[in-house]
């Protein structure tokens, strides 16, 4: 982020949400970004972490996040960013990737668990992304593209892709790889 | 593709948002009674300690002053949530953002320390020390001076923290991640007095000055280049070029520094 991003950020304060319905938004939506994080993160600590940056995020946002038609989205992508980045950053220590306790909606737990593991080693950071919305979150393709602010074209496109470099990775979930693509 | 709601339908209707498959909740009791369950879960966070501490916290990045600060062992709040939410009201009733972006970058950069997480079970014991920021040429010797094109290294010396970034300011002001490079979080330093940094990097043209920041858990570039940012706007404010911009240490955090003055 340079200077002038800096910039974008205090007039975006300057015109954004207000710290009263910051709290109002937090108490509707927080419970929600610490279920989506401590899912991928694994840890209450690291969950409640997250939720701190996803409303500073909001509140950099600010007149941005307030036209969103569908909020939930918004926050799930940057919940999920956050996320990804803070696994990242832990070199795929394997005490913070058991916060698997509970299956998705296609596999077990220990399963998604080694495929985050091996998407991390290999995939980009859109990959990654697209991987855990579609694969561990079991989101359909288009809502995927609503949470990713992609069009369904795009989103189609980048699943393609992403198939068959799973495919060749052995990376694919079994689910997924026996859905039609 | 499900029959039945997705995670995210189903957060929208447990938040009580407007939601695109409302039609489906009404008629489908499994989805009725996984809503049902994500508000009973939803109503035991925002009675925890850490719901309101979060909350405070992030009211404190757009208020002038520090309202509350969580102690990371036991998550209690030094000064009251009811003096965050009483701020969070004043906030409310007159608009004060202008008055308060000045303090903006000042109130990052305090939070940066404040918050800033406490060391991860596994961490490699390290030996504390003063840290230090040297840029290195190829063969090891530190560099003052170099030419564009250069190649050359960082090494530091992180004073016992696992955590580093580095962040590199020109003489225009201009604010940038160097290592690692381009990132959004923070990563982990070699352990070591003068620890390498990889990758090297390519001098470019114009002198900089670099701001290495170390603490005990992963942190966000924007808090370390807010920091940078308000020491820059500091030094401007006194006439001064922002390659002499001072970065002090956090409570809980190192920061070191060096120039690199690049000449053709």
């Amino acid at each position: 982020v340079s200077n002038h991003a800096a910039g974008r950020f205090e007039l975006n304060m300057a015109q954004g949400v207000s710290p009263a319905e910051l709290e109002a938004l937090y108490a509707q939506l927080a419970p929600a970004v610490f279920r989506r994080a401590r899912r991928l993160l694994g840890r209450d600590a690291d969950a409640w972490d997250a939720v701190q940056e996803v409303f500073v995020q909001v509140l950099r946002a600010g007149p941005k996040f307030r036209s969103e038609a569908r909020p939930m989205t918004w926050v799930w992508r940057i919940t999920t960013n956050i996320c990804l980045n803070q696994l990242r950053s832990r070199r795929l220590r394997e005490a913070q990737l058991e916060g698997f306790e509970e299956g998705t909606n296609t596999m077990g737990a220990t399963d998604a668990r080694q495929l985050l593991k091996k998407w991390m080693a290999e995939l980009d950071e859109r990959e990654l992304a697209v991987a855990t919305l579609l694969y561990l979150d079991g989101l359909t393709q288009d809502e995927t593209a609503d949470v990713l602010g992609l069009s369904r074209k795009t989103i189609g496109r980048e699943v393609e892709v992403l198939r068959e470099k799973l495919t060749k990775l052995g990376a694919l979930p079994k689910a997924a790889a026996e859905a039609a693509p | 593709v499900s029959e039945h709601l997705s995670p995210v339908e189903l957060e929208e209707a447990a938040a009580g948002l407007p939601m695109v498959a409302g039609a489906h909740l009404e008629g489908c009791a499994q989805c009725k009674a996984r809503v049902d369950e994500l508000v009973a879960l939803s109503d035991g966070l925002r009675v925890q300690v850490q719901f309101k501490a979060r909350l405070a916290s992030v009211l404190q990045q757009a208020a002038e002053k520090p309202i509350a600060r969580m102690d990371p062992e036991t998550g209690e709040l030094t000064i009251s949530q009811k003096k965050a939410q009483e701020e969070a009201g004043r906030s409310a009733a007159v608009p004060l953002w202008k008055y308060l972006m000045p303090a903006l970058a000042l109130a990052a950069s305090v939070l940066a320390f404040i918050f800033w997480p406490p060391p991860q079970a596994g961490d490699d014991l390290r030996l504390k020390g003063a840290a230090t920021l040297r840029v290195v040429g190829v063969d090891g010797r530190d560099i003052e001076k170099a030419k564009p094109g250069q190649t050359v290294e960082l090494a530091v010396g992180a004073a016992g923290h696992p955590q580093g970034l580095v962040v590199a300011v020109d003489a225009s002001g201009e604010i940038d991640v160097l290592w690692p490079r381009g990132a959004t979080l923070s990563s982990k330093v070699p352990a070591g007095a003068g620890a390498h940094l990889e990758p090297a990097f390519e001098v470019t043209p114009g002198s900089m000055k670099l701001f290495a920041f170390f603490a005990s858990g992963p942190f966000d570039a924007n808090v370390a280049q807010a920091r940078v940012q308000a020491a820059v706007d500091k030094a401007k404010a006194e006439g001064k070029s922002p390659l002499q911009a001072e970065v002090q240490a956090g409570e809980t955090g190192s920061v070191a520094s060096v120039l690199l003055k690049v000449e053709p």
